[in-house]
């Protein structure tokens, strides 16, 4: 993939990410946490959010407004790709906070689909079922695999 | 006398680049290692799996996932 992304730190266990995104706002740390929801099918979920300065928790309903959106989601994506080698590469479901949010990640999926689909099997859920990503249709929600 | 103290001199000096240049190989094929599809490992990165919003997220994600049926694998 070769969207800018930003320098990203991994937990001993590769289950907890960290990166800072800059712009206008600042410096604004970053937090993507991978946890086990099923385990045959092997599913993970994808929670992403700002750390809350003052408690260090991750928050998932702030507006950063840094105007870098594309570089975080990018910096995002790497991730799956990280945590895909070490977790046998599972389902990782990933849905907005809001339906808002998950339009957004709709959009930033179709922008780097056509790089990551060889990589990646993406799927959307929509109308009572699960098929196969296709640009310009709205899902409820997605899962990525690495192949 | 004076000439061993100058061998010894020598030869400490060299186990101690030496050692500085295989610690820092080392060191080097550590990093490389831990640095898997471009992630760079830190021990300050602390778990965030007991978080409110991340249990809220994996309960969430357990419901749906009951209601909707699990995807097609690769």
């Amino acid at each position: 993939m070769n969207l800018p992304q930003y320098r990203y730190f991994a937990s001993d266990d590769f289950k907890d990410y960290e990166f800072y995104s800059k712009g206008p706002n600042g410096r604004i740390k970053k937090l993507v946490v991978y946890e086990k929801i099923n385990d045959e099918p092997l599913i993970y979920n994808l929670a992403f959010g700002d750390e809350e300065p003052e408690t260090g928790l991750l928050l998932d309903s702030v507006k950063s407004s840094n105007d870098d959106r594309d570089t975080i989601l990018a910096t995002v994506a790497h991730t799956i790709g990280d945590f895909s080698d070490h977790y046998g590469r599972p389902i990782i479901h990933i849905v907005g906070s809001t339906t808002v949010r998950t339009r957004l990640y709709q959009m930033s999926i179709a922008k780097i689909y056509d790089e990551i689909c060889a990589a990646y099997t993406v799927q959307g859920y929509r109308d009572g079922a699960w098929e196969f990503f296709q640009k310009n249709v709205n899902y409820e929600a997605f899962v990525v695999q690495k192949n | 006398m004076r000439h061993l103290s100058f061998k010894k001199i020598k030869i400490a000096i060299f186990d101690i680049i030496n050692n500085r240049i295989m610690s820092t190989m080392k060191r080097a094929v550590e990093i490389k290692s831990a640095s898997l599809s471009g992630a760079i490992v830190s021990h300050t990165v602390k778990s965030h799996a007991s978080d409110p919003v991340v249990v809220k997220k994996t309960e969430e994600a357990k419901a749906f996932f009951k209601k909707a049926g699990f995807p097609k694998g690769k």
